[in-house]
């Protein structure tokens, strides 16, 4: 009686459940063909189901029974939220076939032998007996109505069905209870490298702009590259790199600056502060399509190269701190409109021509002058002196 | 830095703001040789990439739990406030204690976070926790973030270490379960540099190469019978040595290179210092460097010693700044302002604070950070946060995706336990320009 009104709406909704499953792993492609396959086998299920309307559906009837009552302990080893490692008290889980049917304790359910069933067995026992399940400190003990249901499904055989596993769904949710914090948790395999990048920057078009359709650079150039330089991706997962002179800064001259054209257009960061490199290498510089960051401090390049460095249109952040770099040069930058970023400090050159240079790109800061602190005080720092060697 | 051109400026001026003439004639009218500066907005303009990309980290750690009150987060009229008054800065509506004059100029650079809150109250788990994010256990040790960090992005400068931790004794941060060479090298004094990096005298290069061959040799048959991790890496931690003996950038560490004028800009002092020493090995592509203040767990005398205290951070916190700033560094670096925890808002019969990690504030600049504000609040006396809690966790996930680590990343221990950078911490992403 209780089974049949239970059955009716079950009957309709399993035309979905399957499906459902189906598709969660997969995520996000919705384009894909819909696991075409299933929903053809639906109709059919039903009519099996009506034929047989007194057989226990495992999905339909009795997972979820389990599922609410038994696996949040029992399910196979995850990782929680918390990032600890949790996994199925007493080695047993519910949540697959496998674990049922030859789970590491044995069978936990005996096809047609409810009373020769474990599982059936411990969520009988008396609710004093400190082996029932659900335990007292975590639930009340199933509903006799539940009880008899989950007999009949083993009395009748303990048919699955199709059923495997919900592995991959219970993964999703846990993974989805961690992502809820950082934001939204939909879309999560196809913007899980990105994750967080996709704040109120995105719009700008920035990187991703840049680097649309670039591809990433094969193991030889990297190869060829890191003979000179120090090379990584610009940012994480990026085909654009940074490409800087640290801790080789004496070999690197004009010279090791021609090699960088084969990779001329994956460069977005060059840091050469402090080499040897002159004028001479800013013609290849300048043709690099996708420079936005270059570091010339302590460079020996002078307003030559800067009026060279003009064609960079594209260029963001320039850095000319302690060179002989003059007016002539930073006048020549005005053609760089989407300069945001310049250093001149320690340089030759003027007031008058930062302020000009202001005048053509306004949204450019130019930094000209250390804005230092006054000197400690001597009474400060009198302790501190007398222990200096 | 250089007084010719500010006469220049005044002269040249009237294509710019009235309000900006106006700035930069009353500093040269005052006759300050360092003034302003920079001409265009101060916000920390974006770099093109779509997540803020800080190359290196500097972390200054006043260790024993910095007092918020006093400040990063003055609550001026309040009954808990004491003796400390409040200035205001170039940030507007953001003010300091005033010990901090020269930071206060330099406001418009940082952020404080104001409303930092654990509940980790003795010193070791606390700065163990702010180093590592995890909890301190028998079982484990945990990486410190900047372990972490070489391992997420790598080192720039292949000869020099990736971590060097700057003054302090006592228990250091560690490589924890990631391999020995993403350890910190630590260095106590910071004006005396690098101990015994050159060779011994009377050892022409020849010589020592041919030492070190003859070491190989001797090493050769054991390590083909013991091919394993923790030998390679003792292998590899001689061969970062030898490297960098012989690398020109050994002269990163030696900060008697900077003019005295630098020095006393700095301050003479080992915290001062140790700010100079981490610019010097910023420029040279360190990773990560952490510069240790000491003395913090001010119980008794709570704002005589900060008198004492507070004028060295405010002086070689303010230098790092506009210097990083002025040499085009600061906007790829992060620079971060950190303690254990805060300290009592009442104050004790011998005018002390007590630990007090329920509310406690740290700063934040450079690497992308936007300057000039405060982020969260605490109530009118400083004892509860009441907006934007943020937790050890979260800052340290700030920090970490600041310097371009996923925080979403599971690492497995080698005894089998998942661990991620910052844990539970989620970066706080309106910090970011």
């Amino acid at each position: 009686m209780m089974i049949l009104r239970h059955l009716l709406p079950f009957a309709a909704l399993l035309a979905a459940l399957p499906a459902q499953d189906d598709q969660k792993p997969q995520g996000q492609p919705e384009g894909k063909p819909k696991a075409e396959a299933k929903p053809a086998q639906e109709p059919k299920d039903g009519k099996e189901k009506e034929a047989a309307a007194d057989k226990v559906d495992f999905v339909a009837q009795v997972l979820p029974i389990l599922e609410k009552n038994c696996v949040e302990c029992h399910k196979a080893p995850y990782t929680d939220a918390d990032g600890k490692k949790k996994r199925p008290k007493g080695g047993v889980t519910l949540d697959t076939r496998d674990g049922i049917e030859k789970g590491k304790k044995g069978k936990l359910v005996v096809s047609t032998k409810p009373d020769d069933s474990m599982l059936y067995h411990s969520i009988t026992l008396p609710a004093d007996d400190e082996d029932r399940m659900p335990p007292a400190k975590k639930g009340d003990p199933l509903p006799q109505d539940q009880l008899d249901l989950i007999k009949k499904w083993i009395e009748q055989g303990a048919d699955f069905g199709t059923w495997k596993g919900a592995e991959a769904k219970a993964d999703a949710k846990d993974e989805a209870k961690q992502d809820k914090k950082a934001g939204e948790d939909q879309k999560k395999s196809e913007d899980k490298p990105k994750g967080d990048s996709k704040g109120k920057d995105a719009g700008k078009g920035g990187l991703a702009m840049l680097e649309s359709g670039l591809p990433m650079l094969s193991e030889e150039q990297f190869a060829t590259l890191r003979a000179h330089f120090s090379v990584e991706p610009a940012a994480a997962d990026s085909a654009l790199l940074r490409v800087t002179a640290f801790g080789r800064e004496s070999s690197i001259d004009d010279a090791a600056i021609a090699a960088l054209s084969s990779a001329s257009g994956h460069i977005a960061e060059l840091v050469l502060a402090r080499t040897h490199v002159t004028d001479a290498a800013i013609a290849t510089i300048a043709t690099m399509p996708r420079l936005v960051h270059l570091d010339l401090r302590g460079t020996k390049v002078t307003d030559d190269g800067v009026v060279a460095l003009g064609a960079a249109t594209q260029l963001r952040s320039l850095n000319l701190y302690g060179t002989s770099v003059g007016d002539r040069g930073i006048a020549a930058l005005s053609a760089c409109k989407n300069l945001e970023q310049l250093y001149v400090c320690e340089t030759p050159v003027s007031a008058a021509a930062v302020v000009a240079l202001q005048s053509s790109i306004p949204s450019a800061r130019i930094v000209f002058a250390a804005d230092l602190p006054e000197p400690m005080a001597d009474a400060d720092q009198g302790n501190a002196r007398a222990r200096r060697r | 830095m250089n007084t010719r051109r500010f006469t220049d400026l005044a002269s040249a001026a009237d294509d710019t703001t009235r309000r900006a003439f106006v700035s930069q004639l009353a500093r040269a009218a005052f006759g300050l040789t360092s003034g302003s500066l920079a001409l265009g907005s101060a916000r920390a303009a974006s770099l093109p990439f779509a997540r803020p990309a800080a190359r290196q980290v500097i972390y200054l750690f006043l260790r024993g739990g910095m007092s918020h009150l006093d400040t990063l987060d003055p609550k001026p009229g309040a009954g808990t406030q004491g003796p400390v008054e409040a200035l205001r800065t170039r940030a507007d509506g953001v003010l300091l204690g005033q010990y901090f004059p020269k930071l206060a100029q330099q406001m418009d650079k940082a952020c404080i976070v104001s409303s930092m809150s654990s509940k980790q109250g003795a010193h070791p788990q606390a700065q163990y926790l702010m180093r590592t994010s995890y909890e301190k256990r028998g079982t484990i040790q945990h990486p410190s973030l900047g372990a972490w960090i070489q391992r997420g992005v790598g080192r720039q400068n292949e000869a020099l270490p990736g971590h060097v931790i700057l003054g302090g004794g006592g228990e250091m941060p560690t490589a924890g379960f990631f391999p020995p060479h993403f350890q910190a090298l630590p260095i106590g004094d910071p004006t005396s540099g690098l101990q015994n990096a050159t060779r011994a005298r009377g050892i022409d290069e020849g010589r020592f190469a041919r030492r070190l061959d003859l070491l190989g040799k001797m090493n050769a048959e054991y390590r083909s019978r013991h091919d394993v991790r923790d030998v390679a890496a003792y292998d590899e931690s001689y061969a970062a040595a030898v490297r960098l003996m012989r690398s020109e950038d050994l002269a990163a560490f030696d900060i008697d290179r900077e003019s005295d004028a630098m020095r006393s800009i700095y301050g003479e002092t080992s915290f001062g210092s140790g700010c100079l020493l981490a610019r010097r090995l910023v420029e040279h592509g360190v990773r990560c460097i952490e510069v240790v203040s000491d003395g913090w767990d001010t119980h008794a005398d709570n704002f005589d010693r900060l008198s004492d205290l507070a004028p060295s951070i405010d002086q070689g916190l303010s230098a790092l700044l506009a210097d990083l700033d002025a040499r085009g560094l600061l906007q790829e670096t992060l620079v971060v302002l950190a303690t254990e925890f805060g300290r009592t808002p009442d104050i004790d019969q011998d005018q002390g604070r007590n630990h007090y990690p329920k509310a406690f504030s740290c700063l934040l600049a450079g690497g992308g950070i936007r300057g000039g504000m405060r982020y969260g609040k605490t109530d009118q006396e400083g004892r509860e946060v009441i907006e934007n809690a943020v937790s050890i966790q979260d800052l340290n996930a700030t920090i970490a995706h600041a310097a371009g680590l996923s925080v979403d990343e599971v690492v497995t221990s080698p005894s089998g336990r998942p661990f991620k950078v910052a844990d539970k911490g989620s970066p706080i992403l309106e910090l970011f320009a």
